[in-house]
């Protein structure tokens, strides 16, 4: 009985929606749908992401418009988030479909954190130069030649790896300030040098990282050790590597949410070269 | 005691006027939207007991069995003693030079408030995440090396254990780990 008032309900509740929207001229409709996508409405929040409530609504806007690209991408987050990913790329492929100005990058970014899928997210970061000549674009507000960085290291190709973080940098510094680009580009670049044994520019970079941070950052330290270590500079590796394990303990080292970063360390990553250094192994 | 009477009866109209705006606010900004029940019958990423795997026993904890971290999953927090430990014993222990696959295997599963992992489920896709199937021995040992309870952390929330959703993803290239996600 008590199924039977809910679908009673619902119904009527439907019948009203489509009532109401069936008088709307096509332009209408797409504002309706972006009016419920884009005003920030309480049911996109994150408690009700996922929620039969939460994708009912967005399959209501999609119903409205179709070619609503903002729509689809929000129907495909929590397949995304849950670790779904045969579900989530059908809808967002529907995204970048449809507008992919906004959200080839995107998915890029996506592909890069969430999958490590370096090919692919160099694929769509390269389309964005087609598609926005002479702009380096910034979906997630993360610049594509940062990211570019990130893809190339994972590929291990350090010398595009290099390119594209000294292009983000150079521009950064030419633009607003290299203090305003992100902090993980020195510390990326840092590991580019680092894993190429240049460990002169790999310490330069390592230091502008604690240098933007207030000189708390536990993987600068940690690489700082490395490099002294391989250089045979016992006190000076002895010094980092205590400072890494210190910062570290406090929370200050490099993390995302949902997901892990790239070169991700941890605790026993430290306390290894730690005594390493202290043992005197190489 | 006649004012008395006047100020419980204001007193109660303006908590039945709160309550009804109360009520108002909840309808208008959630309660008015549709649920599809069909399409929806639950949350993005419920395990169904009925078409998951459970090692034998395997059940949640708590009358209302209810299980935290169905945003994102746990990654923060699910593995023993860290993700980086995780990481080592998963590639040591698996079979190195047996298969030749590329692509994902994803597995979502939640795991009690005892520590113990259960209600698996199994997505398999190529390497742009279309799905496919894998060589299934290749899947039964990762599942093998996954479902060690000794792995997974027990979560504790207002003192006292949970249930917990949490999904790891094996990126594999040429039969080999390439990736452990997210």
């Amino acid at each position: 009985m008590e199924k039977l008032q809910k679908y009673f309900l619902s119904f009527v509740i439907a019948s009203i929606v489509i009532a109401c929207n069936s008088n709307l001229s096509e332009e209408e409709q797409q504002a309706r749908a972006d009016e419920m996508i884009n005003s920030g409405n309480i049911i996109l929040s994150p408690h009700f992401q996922g929620s039969p409530k939460m994708m009912t609504y967005v399959e209501e806007a999609i119903a409205l418009d179709p070619e609503s690209a903002d729509a689809w991408r929000e129907l495909s987050i929590p397949y995304l988030k849950r670790g779904m990913p045969n579900k989530w790329k059908p809808l967002f492929d529907k995204a970048v479909e449809l507008d992919p100005e906004e959200w080839q990058g995107w998915r890029g970014y996506l592909y890069l954190y969430f999958y490590r899928n370096y090919k692919k997210a160099i694929e769509d970061f390269n389309a964005t130069d087609i598609l926005t000549p002479d702009f380096d674009d910034a979906p997630q507000g993360q610049s594509v030649n940062y990211m570019r960085g990130i893809a190339y290291l994972g590929l291990k190709d350090y010398t595009k790896s290099l390119s594209y973080f000294d292009a983000y940098i150079n521009d950064q510094a030419n633009s607003s300030g290299e203090q305003y680009a992100e902090v993980t580009a020195f510390l990326y670049r840092g590991i580019v040098y680092y894993q190429t044994n240049d460990f002169e520019n790999a310490k330069k970079d390592f230091l502008k990282v604690l240098k933007y941070s207030g000189n708390h950052y536990a993987d600068a330290h940690y690489y700082l050790a490395k490099c002294f270590w391989k250089e045979r500079k016992k006190n000076e590796a002895s010094v980092h590597i205590e400072k890494a394990i210190e910062d570290f303990n406090l929370g200050y080292f490099h993390s995302r949410g949902y997901v892990e970063v790239l070169y991700q360390i941890y605790s026993q990553d430290l306390e290894e070269l730690n005594n390493l250094i202290k043992n005197n192994y190489l | 005691m006649k004012i008395f009477k006047i100020v419980v009866k204001v007193l109660l109209g303006l908590i039945i006027v709160f309550v009804l705006f109360l009520f108002g606010v909840y309808y208008f900004k959630i309660g008015r939207y549709n649920v599809d029940d069909q399409k929806y019958p639950y949350y993005i990423g419920y395990l169904n007991p009925q078409n998951t795997f459970s090692p034998e026993g395997f059940i949640l904890c708590g009358d209302k069995e209810a299980v935290y971290k169905t945003h994102h999953g746990a990654p923060k927090i699910a593995y023993s003693p860290n993700k980086g430990i995780y990481d080592r014993r998963i590639r040591s222990n698996f079979f190195k030079n047996r298969f030749n696959d590329s692509g994902y295997i994803n597995f979502r599963f939640i795991v009690n408030c005892k520590g113990e992992p259960g209600r698996f489920e199994t997505i398999q896709t190529n390497l742009n995440l279309e799905e496919t199937s894998h060589n299934s021995d290749l899947v039964r040992h990762l599942l093998e090396l996954t479902s060690n309870p000794e792995n997974w952390n027990i979560f504790i929330h207002e003192n006292q254990p949970r249930n917990y959703y949490t999904y790891i993803s094996y990126k594999i290239e040429h039969g080999e780990i390439t990736e452990i996600l997210p």
